[in-house]
């Protein structure tokens, strides 16, 4: 064999393929030839990994695995790439739908109600008001026998008063019984057709001056703000309750009925007006003028009147310094709501009494924090009613509350 | 042929392949050390087919050997025979994790061989020689199958990098 020939042996070294014969001639061939020598030694390796029977084995395993021809070579790659691809399209589709469906998403800032300016509310107080002149301080007159009057009327330089003529519109008209009482002029209402006419005119000059400084009492009185907020418009002229029945078919009850009907019909700023009675010896509750004192060992009920429907709490201080509910009831539009349910308060001790009012339209999840009073409230106490307004001036109505605190004062 | 003609020449193609990849004192050693282990361990081979192989084998851990000395040492001392250990011819972790590597390699460039490649290796390692890889591939003369399995082999050291171990 030639030195090509022995060269094709080098193969079947490793593999020991090769027959003795051509094992010789291979061996003799390397001692002979370095070149070939070396081959043998690179062969090396590859000659003790197949003396492993394990490694033969897997070999052996790996060479009958017929190769795949070469367009299935292409195909088994396709054959994962096809499906992914398909569900990657899936996914982008999926996704392209849902961001053309769902909404841009903006944070949205809350429309926070504009504190412009506080809308005025129209005073009761007639906005032109009518000049009238005043009324002179009438003296005391002494009722005397008409005859004196005719007398003195005879007496030169005797000359009627001046009658006022404004206040003739409002005179006997207006005037209570008990005002007509309580003046410092007791006269007969209606003169004597005997008397002669200067005493009629005497007389009747003097009922007019009387009726025109009484009539400042029962004509306007300036109604609070928080009167006007209380029955959701603004108030006209007030008047007092105390009108004889044959005058009650005047202006002053009408106007009582239109702030009573605007009360029911709607109460924009949530409102509450109490008033504090005192129970009398004799079982009957009498109303306390507001900031009037009150006397050790009275009992005394607080009335309660909403102007919308909502729900009351009443807290009384102890004298440990902790806030007692006594009441925590909802309560109707216009409904009286005495305090404490059953019983009086006792006032008792030299110290003053401490009550908490919170009024809200909304139940209250949380526990309000009493004793702090709110500060977007007004409280007007009316004496004239005897009782005290407390009106929230909030401009969100769900979110208005009223709270505020009720001290009961010693004499 | 007797036996020390044989050492002979086998010392010289050691000494001339070991300078190729070490330097020619380390080379010359290596053949030493070679030489000295056939002689007082295998003295009762004397054919040039059983001794070239052993030698080849005993040369290629010995170079491997020398290789990790250098390594972890860091160092090129001579080490004089009495106290060079035996090599020990049994696969340590690293040959067996070369192995595994070799293997794999060796899986890949398999499949990437022609079907008459692989049918010829398939043969080979079934433990055919060639007279009879000729019967059974049908071919009439045994050149032909020579000269396959020398072209099988130049491919299969292509694809697996040129060299049969890892470089």
């Amino acid at each position: 064999m030639n030195r090509q020939e022995i060269e094709k042996l080098l193969g079947g070294y490793a593999t020991g393929t090769l027959t003795r014969e051509e094992r010789d001639a291979l061996f003799a061939a390397a001692l002979e030839d370095q070149q070939l020598f070396e081959e043998l030694a690179r062969e090396e390796p590859l000659r003790e990994l197949l003396q492993d029977p394990i490694a033969k084995t897997r070999l052996r395993a790996a060479l009958e695995q017929k190769p795949a021809a070469g367009y299935l070579r292409w195909l088994r790659p396709a054959a994962w790439a096809i499906p992914a691809v398909g569900l990657a399209a899936l996914v982008v589709v999926m996704v392209m739908q849902r961001q053309e469906t769902r909404p841009v998403m903006i944070a949205q800032t809350p429309a926070l109600p504009r504190m412009g300016p506080v809308e005025t509310v129209p005073s009761p107080v007639p906005q032109v008001l009518e000049k009238r002149q005043l009324p002179t301080m009438a003296r005391p007159i002494k009722a005397a026998p008409a005859d004196s009057l005719a007398l003195a009327a005879n007496e030169p330089g005797a000359a009627p008063a001046p009658l006022p003529v404004a206040a003739q519109g409002q005179t006997a008209g207006a005037l209570s019984t008990q005002q007509v009482l309580g003046a410092t002029a007791v006269v007969p209402l209606a003169p004597s057709p005997t008397a002669p006419p200067v005493a009629r005119a005497r007389a009747s000059a003097v009922r007019l001056e009387a009726a025109g400084r009484l009539g400042g009492v029962g004509g306007f009185v300036a109604p609070s703000d928080a009167r006007a907020l209380f029955f959701g418009a603004p108030a006209g002229a007030v008047f007092q309750s105390n009108l004889v029945d044959s005058e009650k078919d005047r202006g002053g009850v009408r106007q009582m009925a239109q702030l009573a009907a605007a009360a029911k019909a709607s109460a924009p700023q949530l409102g509450l007006r109490y008033s504090i009675l005192r129970r009398a010896p004799n079982g009957q509750l009498t109303p306390v003028n507001p900031g009037e004192g009150l006397d050790a060992g009275d009992e005394i009920v607080l009335r309660m009147e909403p102007n919308d429907t909502g729900y009351l709490s009443v807290f009384e201080h102890d004298p440990d310094g902790a806030w007692r509910p006594l009441v925590n009831t909802p309560a109707e539009r216009m409904a009286v709501v005495n305090v404490p349910q059953n019983g009086a308060l006792p006032f008792a001790g030299s110290a003053n009494k401490e009550l908490f009012v919170v009024f809200t339209r909304q139940p209250q999840q949380t526990a309000y924090p009493v004793p702090e009073a709110r500060l977007d409230q007004i409280l007007n106490a009316n004496p004239a009613e005897q009782v005290t307004y407390a009106v929230s001036t909030s401009t969100i109505g769900p979110a208005q509350t009223l709270a505020f605190p009720i001290t009961l004062t010693h004499r | 042929v007797t036996r020390d003609e044989v050492l002979a020449q086998l010392r010289e193609r050691i000494v001339r392949f070991a300078a190729s990849h070490v330097s020619r004192e380390t080379a010359e050693d290596l053949a030493q050390e070679v030489l000295m282990l056939l002689h007082e361990k295998y003295a009762h081979l004397e054919r040039p087919e059983d001794l070239l192989p052993l030698s080849l084998q005993i040369v290629r851990f010995k170079m491997m050997s020398w290789r990790r000395k250098a390594v972890r040492r860091g160092e090129y001392t001579q080490v004089s025979i009495e106290e060079l250990p035996l090599p020990d011819l049994g696969a340590g972790p690293a040959d067996s994790l070369e192995r595994k590597e070799m293997l794999e390699r060796l899986e890949t460039a398999l499949g990437q061989l022609g079907e008459r490649c692989r049918e010829l290796f398939r043969l080979k390692l079934e433990g055919r020689s060639f007279p009879e890889i000729q019967k059974i591939l049908g071919v009439g003369a045994i050149n032909t199958i020579y000269t396959w399995d020398h072209r099988c082999r130049k491919h299969l050291l292509e694809f697996m990098g040129g060299s049969w171990e890892k470089k």
